[in-house]
């Protein structure tokens, strides 16, 4: 087989992949402390594909929340909202992505949680507190 | 960052005098070796014997502190000019004798004291360096330690402006905040005690706080790092402060070591493509901040 004109969709695939990489992975991977590894994925359960229509719902629905969360002055106020939104593990990595947030392969819902109400809430709370 | 800034700006034909006021003295070491600081200037060329200097007989000129140091000389090769007054390991130690010529033993007394203290630094650059003939700055440039001690104090009085470098992430980003609250109280406690030395009116302070430049910014796909941009819209989004869209770019292969040879990395000769996107960085940033200047 020639690789050659596969190489791009692999490069891609492949920087699609780094991009969600957590920062201390993609320092590894550049000091020469990890390797990029091919796994098979035969085990794995087939992913539900979403739809379009209700992606975009979905997308409306998070846009909301975010520009929400940004108006609100306490943490409890945004973990109510965040409580009642009812959001998937799928949704509130979805929500920190809006967000620009980093999100680790290992974060688990109340991490990605504790990081949205940070950045929205909890980072206008500190400075407000120490500025006096 | 305040040595390659300043190195940038003496590049492009400024003459600009750098102040050590920070006791680790980091910025005194990236331009010259310990063993040199020691065997040269630490027993009376510093800003220390300056500072110590208020209590003896002659008091020492700011002038005659100021040092060409060598390496840096050579690499600008007559652009510009980039002077120092060095640090000292030993300049916490005046703070503690500051400290203790403050207060008085009634109000008037204690706000004249606060007054003559804190304006130490600025009546100093004003008398002999401002007015020195063969001297003519076009900046002077004062690096601060991360604390606000007396020392500190006087520097931001002496000053027009303030320039923040922070790392962007959650404890340097808290610390802009306390920053920007020390500077607010200083300013009040000044301007309030500023009307009553001596009976005459001293000229009120209001340093403009030019912005925050954020520095150690790991890129990735031509952007920083996810882990940091929040830290930085977060900072972006306060409504008081300005952040420079531009930034300085960590890279430990060209900074680990730079001190070491006296030469910023700005005025390193090298041709990799690596060194450019820092060195393009750091331009951006000197361009930013003459602009913020007025220049």
């Amino acid at each position: 087989m020639d690789h050659r004109e596969s190489l791009p969709k692999l490069l891609r695939q492949m920087a699609s992949t780094l991009e969600h990489a957590s920062p201390a992975d993609v320092d590894a991977l550049l000091q020469g402390r990890a390797e990029l590894v091919i796994s098979g994925r035969e085990n794995r359960r087939p992913v539900k594909s979403e739809s379009a229509e209700d992606r975009r719902a979905s997308s409306a629905k998070l846009d909301n929340l975010a520009s929400q969360l940004k108006m609100l002055t306490s943490r409890d106020e945004g973990r109510n909202l965040l409580d009642r939104a009812k959001l998937t593990k799928k949704e509130l990595e979805r929500l920190a992505r809006l967000m620009d947030l980093p999100v680790l392969r290992e974060d688990d819902a109340e991490k990605l949680r504790q990081r949205i109400l940070e950045h929205s809430i909890g980072a206008r709370l500190n400075s407000q507190a120490i500025r006096g | 960052m305040t040595a390659n800034l300043a190195a940038q700006l003496a590049w492009d034909g400024r003459r600009i005098l750098l102040v050590d006021l920070d006791a680790q003295a980091s910025l005194t070491f990236s331009f010259i070796a310990p063993d040199t600081w020691e065997k040269d200037f630490a027993e009376s060329k510093t800003i220390k014997s300056w500072f110590e200097s208020f209590d003896a007989t002659p008091q020492i000129s700011l002038a005659s502190l100021v040092n060409e140091p060598p390496r840096v000389l050579n690499a600008l090769k007559g652009r510009g000019d980039l002077h120092i007054i060095y640090s000292h390991l030993g300049l916490i130690n005046v703070d503690l004798k500051l400290a203790t010529k403050l207060g008085g033993a009634n109000i008037s007394q204690a706000k004249k004291n606060f007054i003559n203290i804190h304006r130490r630094l600025a009546d100093g650059l004003a008398g002999d360096i401002k007015n020195h003939p063969s001297q003519k700055y076009d900046l002077v440039m004062i690096d601060c330690p991360p604390n606000f001690n007396i020392v500190t104090k006087t520097a931001i009085i002496a000053s027009d402006y303030i320039l923040v470098p922070a790392r962007p992430d959650y404890l340097s980003t808290l610390g802009i905040d306390y920053l920007l609250r020390s500077v607010r109280g200083l300013i009040k406690d000044y301007n309030d005690f500023a009307e009553v030395k001596d009976g005459q009116k001293i000229e009120k302070i209001a340093p403009k706080m030019l912005g925050v430049v954020f520095t150690m910014i790991q890129e990735y796909g031509g952007q920083p790092i996810s882990a940091q941009r929040p830290f930085m819209s977060q900072v972006k989004n306060r409504p008081d402060i300005s952040v420079f869209p531009e930034y300085i770019k960590r890279n430990d292969t060209l900074f680990a070591d730079a001190p070491q040879y006296g030469v910023p990395v700005v005025l390193h000769g090298y041709n990799s493509g690596s060194h450019q996107s820092v060195v393009d960085g750091l331009e951006a940033v000197s361009k930013k901040f003459q602009k913020a200047l007025g220049w």
